[in-house]
């Protein structure tokens, strides 16, 4: 594009008023030495009030139209101020007219009033008549009409004095439109420097906007990430629970295996032992009376007991403040000793009722030869027993498994 | 003291041409401008609401445009032109200057009535404010069949839906600059093709008067009407 097609390009945008402060001023400093470029102004604006109109609203109801035309009349006609104009040269004619006319008539009037009056008094001198009159009469009138004159005169400086007046009021008037002229150029260069920064403003804004739109793209997508990850997160932790609760099972089951093993052990040992003692338990009423088994206890004298007891009552040791107490002690007085404490019972089997304590101190089963049973206060370490005996087994016969 | 002639009656007044009732106007006869206004009010308010598209703001700029030109009767020469077409072009300059106010974005040039530029200016005749709406628009139908696709988008939603160019680059999804050029290259367009028309009818016309010796008749043609706004240097 050649700097000439650049300015025609803004002749045509001038026309429409779309040139920013800086194009204008560039541009009006172009197209005062430019002929081609005011044309183009000229009829781009032609065509753009014609594409207006052709765009404009549709016509109105015609009574619509009239009204807003009788409206506007009325708006106007009161706010047009009254101009009283007298053209100076016309006014000047008229008033040099009037006055002589005045002059003509008032020097007429007085010469007929003069001529009268003589005419009524004797007259004495040689002089015709005629002559007279005309002679006072240019007498009187001279000096009326130079009156006269003098007056105009006045009149005319007064209002040459009035002319120059206004002329100065006009050239102060002229000045003050100057200044404020400038003035208003001046708020107008400031206020397009204003919309030019209020433009700026507004595009950083634009800019702003999209870099936080941008942004809030950026952090859903982040969300979205982070949602994805906390669901897989979810999803190994309920894998994790799955395997620690299969893991427990195992466990569970290995060591229920182990315990098997180890009981059957046990088991074999006892069924495979010598100088065994298998005693059913009875119970004891207090009063040296039994009655019937409420146990079974398996000693291998001088190595192990294992002592099995039936439907203990469960109403003191549910809540687990009281536990069953296994006892040793010797039924021979010569050698009693203050009752051995063998541990307490454990529930071995629910569904069967079973309980179960197993004692494996040589030393301590050496010097026994009776286990009783006993309620105790759980927590506590206890040296004797403070409860009633409920089962007791005497293991002082020889072994009935030899 | 007055020294003024007979006051016309407004059958009088009616009758006669623009310049004699400007200068009765300059000389106090409100009738005078009264009737001006009557003449002129339908068209000048119609530019103004095509060019605004709000009709209270177009009805209010017409009213101030009538009231500034009578401020400025006095100083009317009537040499310098034809008073339809000066009120015309002031009125097309105000109207472009309010629509950049009420956009409050680009700049307008707070002309005076007073200070046009008639140095280019043309018949009254060619007037495009003269035309009718559906005149104007058989013109520019016309003109736009030899946009491209862009440049009638453009136009028709500058001239047509009254949009700016910063609402028109956003819905076009493009800049600001792209659719002021779009606007500038169809405008251009349609002043060509408008102003090859308009010289054909010209010399279609002069044929026809050369034939037939008729008077020649008042066209309705779009050709250069306003000469350029001379705004205040900033």
């Amino acid at each position: 594009m050649s700097e000439h097609e650049r300015f025609e390009e803004l002749a045509c945008l001038a026309a429409l008023g779309e040139l920013s402060p800086e194009e204008h001023e560039e541009f009006l400093r172009h197209e005062q030495s430019c002929s081609k470029c005011r044309e183009i102004v000229a009829e781009s604006r032609s065509v753009a009030a014609t594409a207006f109109l052709a765009g404009g609203p549709t016509t109105e109801d015609a009574t619509v139209e009239d009204e807003r035309r009788r409206r506007a009349r009325a708006a106007v006609a009161r706010r047009l101020p009254v101009v009283v104009t007298v053209p100076f040269a016309r006014g000047y004619k008229r008033l040099i007219a009037a006055g002589i006319a005045a002059a003509f008539l008032l020097g007429a009037g007085v010469g007929t009033g003069v001529g009268l009056r003589r005419g009524r008094a004797p007259d004495n001198r040689k002089t015709s008549p005629t002559a007279s009159n005309v002679t006072k009469t240019q007498s009187l009138s001279g000096p009326s009409l130079q009156t006269e004159g003098t007056h105009l005169q006045a009149v005319v400086a007064g209002l040459q004095k009035q002319v120059e007046q206004m002329r100065g009021e006009n050239s102060a008037l002229r000045k003050t439109l100057c200044a404020s002229d400038q003035h208003a150029a001046e708020v107008e260069s400031r206020l397009a420097a204003i919309e030019l920064q209020s433009s700026t403003q507004v595009q950083e804004v634009a800019l702003a906007r999209n870099e936080l739109n941008a942004a809030r793209d950026v952090l859903s997508q982040a969300k979205a990430s982070v949602a994805k990850s906390q669901a897989a997160i979810d999803s190994l932790q309920y894998k994790l629970a799955d395997r620690e609760a299969r893991l427990s099972e195992v466990s569970t089951s290995l060591d229920r295996e182990r315990e098997m093993l180890s009981a059957g052990r046990e088991i074999r040992d006892i069924m495979g032992a010598r100088e065994l003692h298998i005693v059913d338990v009875v119970d004891r009423d207090g009063k040296g009376r039994t009655r019937k088994a409420f146990g079974r206890a398996f000693y291998t004298q001088g190595k192990s007991l294992i002592f099995y007891a039936f439907d203990l009552p469960t109403k003191n040791t549910a809540d687990g403040k009281f536990v069953y107490a296994a006892w040793g002690s010797n039924s021979n007085q010569l050698n009693a000793k203050r009752p051995r404490s063998l541990g307490i019972f454990y529930n071995d089997d629910q569904s069967q009722h079973r309980w179960a304590m197993k004692f494996e101190d040589p030393k301590v089963l050496e010097e026994i030869d009776t286990v009783f049973v006993t309620l105790e206060p759980a927590g506590r370490t206890a040296t004797a027993p403070t409860g009633k005996p409920i089962l007791e087994a005497y293991f002082g016969t020889p072994p009935n498994h030899p | 003291m007055t020294f003024s002639s007979r006051p016309r009656s407004p059958e009088q007044l009616k009758r006669l041409p623009d310049e004699s009732l400007c200068r009765e106007a300059s000389q106090g006869n409100q009738e005078a401008f009264l009737v001006l206004f009557d003449r002129y009010w339908g068209q000048v308010f119609r530019l103004a609401n095509a060019v605004i598209r709000d009709e209270a703001e177009a009805e209010d700029l017409a009213q101030s445009l009538f009231l500034e030109v009578h401020a400025s009767m006095l100083r009317f020469d009537e040499q310098r032109g034809l008073f339809r077409a000066l009120l015309f072009r002031y009125a097309y300059t105000r109207a472009i200057d309010q629509r950049r106010k009420l956009e409050s974005r680009r700049f307008y040039s707070s002309i005076q009535f007073d200070e046009l530029d008639p140095s280019l200016l043309v018949q009254e005749s060619k007037a495009p404010s003269a035309l009718s709406p559906e005149e104007a628009t058989r013109l520019i139908e016309q003109a736009l069949k030899h946009l491209d696709e862009k440049q009638r988008v453009v136009v028709e939603a500058y001239f047509f839906r009254g949009l700016s160019l910063n609402e028109i680059a956003h819905e076009q999804h493009d800049s600001f600059g792209n659719a002021r050029h779009y606007l500038y290259r169809g405008l251009e367009k349609m002043r060509k093709v408008l102003g090859a028309r308009g010289e054909a009818e010209e010399q279609e016309e002069m044929g026809l008067r050369i034939e037939t010796r008729a008077p020649r008749t008042v066209g309705k043609r779009v050709a250069p009407e306003v000469s350029v706004v001379r705004a205040r240097t900033i």
